[in-house]
């Protein structure tokens, strides 16, 4: 995997919605990448933002006060709509700009640096010993070569 | 009635012998080394938690001569690889330099015949499995075990050898078309799998060497001594001061990471493998927790300004000598095991 595509996933990988195989390609990618370990770091941390604002709860007539107020103007119905939604959406959305805002700072100024300390799992090592393990046994000889130059470059 | 017999047994004897495990093998063994092949093929290497694909087109004279071209993963798809004469060299798309790789692990053919000798010897056990299909193509499959596959906690370790070998064998040449190799019961596993075969392709010899104003230098990162690897990394490389019996050094790696070069030592002894990890002045390893069971023992560690790592199959006092004798001094390192 590489950056790009790590990037692209990173959002359904912070709200669950991968499939296992593609969560586990992400992860490896994550393990090996400072850089798109930052992206994920930002992201978690915008989506506990959206999660701690405050939650309006839409009273509970809401759907009867709609379509009164669609019965008493037939000529503007979606003007009608567009207000009631504005209120109740209003608080969540400017949460979600300035979130978005703060994610786009964030992600700009957390460019790959070899200055920053981040972390290989023992795990990371733990496998590398054995894909050098395994790739003795390949037929092909590009393992080996990968496992020694690194898989993406 | 005599002659009857005598015939009924030389009409099964060839065929009977055809079926036995062993020799299938060397067939399989004797294509690789002479048969001229190309196609596609897929190796998958899967460990914990990350797989590892990689797919390649490759153009094979017997055990003489290969070319591999990378098509998958996408960051290196195009680099070559070229065999001849002993040598691996590695090329990247369009460049004018070409890169010799040291210490590559042994060819397929060379494989088998390693593995026929450890069957003659008793040492694995071969088993035919029922007939498959690979590319359409009917397959003898082939199960090569360890004799003795399990060990119990920190025994002396088997002859190095996976844990399992399956094979499919192509009825008609010979060829393995696939193989699965499982180091040790369960995990981790490499997959081959042919996607395409063409037998007797036209192979030109220029194929197999790079274009005449390439230039060939040795390739970084991979070493086969520690004094070759030391002028490519900016701290003094420790190397320990006791080795286990016959342990010889196979290659020496040196990974660039964000906080810092890693030194990758790899030991092989006649029993096991093992790596020492080191790093200078950072500490890149976050301790998980336990290993499950099937894995390597792993031994982490600070010592001064160096950070060490060992990983291999060695029995669990053996890793804490080696550590010992690379410095060991925090008493509460974690220590893992099977």
């Amino acid at each position: 995997m590489h950056c790009k595509r790590c990037e692209r996933q990173i959002w359904a990988y912070v709200e669950g919605q991968l499939l296992p195989r593609q969560a586990q390609a992400l992860e490896a990618h994550l393990r090996a990448c400072a850089h798109c370990q930052r992206q994920l770091e930002a992201a978690q941390a915008t989506a506990r933002v959206l999660r701690a604002l405050p939650r309006h709860r839409a009273p509970a007539n809401l759907s009867e006060q709609v379509r009164r107020r669609i019965a008493e103007t037939p000529a503007r119905p979606t003007l009608d709509w567009a207000r009631v939604w504005r209120r109740v959406a209003l608080a969540p959305a400017l949460g979600l700009l300035a979130a978005a805002a703060w994610w786009g700072w964030y992600a700009q100024h957390s460019a790959p640096s070899t200055n920053t300390v981040a972390a290989d799992s023992a795990e990371a090592f733990v496998e590398l010993h054995e894909q050098l393990e395994l790739a003795d046994w390949s037929p092909s000889p590009t393992p080996s070569y990968f496992i020694s130059t690194g898989y993406t470059r | 009635m005599r002659a009857a017999l005598l015939l009924t047994a030389l009409l099964w004897l060839p065929g009977g012998a055809q079926e036995r495990p062993i020799q299938w093998l060397q067939r399989a063994q004797q294509a690789e080394e002479t048969l001229a092949v190309a196609g596609v093929r897929v190796v998958e290497i899967t460990t914990g938690r990350t797989t590892q694909r990689i797919e390649e087109r490759f153009w094979r004279q017997g055990a003489r001569a290969e070319r591999i071209e990378v098509l998958a993963p996408p960051e290196r798809r195009g680099e070559v690889l070229l065999y001849r004469d002993g040598r691996w060299l590695a090329m990247r798309p369009n460049a004018k330099e070409a890169f010799e790789m040291p210490r590559m692990p042994l060819q397929g053919a060379q494989l088998l015949k390693l593995a026929v000798e450890l069957v003659q010897s008793g040492v694995v056990l071969a088993e035919l499995l029922p007939d498959s299909t690979v590319l359409g193509r009917s397959c003898v499959v082939l199960r090569l075990m360890l004799a003795r596959p399990t060990l119990k906690r920190d025994e002396s370790p088997r002859p190095l050898f996976p844990a399992a070998v399956t094979l499919w064998i192509d009825r008609e040449t010979g060829l393995p078309l696939k193989r699965e190799v499982a180091l040790r019961e369960g995990a981790p596993v490499m997959r081959m799998e042919l996607t395409r075969l063409e037998l007797n392709p036209r192979l030109s010899p220029e194929l197999f060497v790079p274009p005449p104003d390439v230039v060939v230098r040795p390739l970084e990162g991979v070493y086969a001594t520690v004094e070759e690897a030391q002028r490519a990394v900016d701290f003094p490389i420790r190397t320990p001061s006791y080795l286990p019996a016959g342990a010889t050094l196979e290659r020496v790696i040196v990974q660039t990471r964000a906080y810092g070069q890693v030194v990758v030592l790899h030991y092989r002894t006649p029993n096991a493998r093992f790596s020492i990890f080191q790093a200078h002045k950072s500490r890149p390893v976050d301790f998980e927790g336990k290993r499950r069971r099937g894995r390597p023992h792993a031994h982490f560690w600070q010592s001064d300004d160096y950070w060490f790592g060992i990983v291999g199959n060695l029995p669990k006092a053996e890793i804490e000598r080696i550590a010992q004798s690379l410095g060991a001094s925090d008493k509460n390192a974690p220590t893992t095991g099977r």
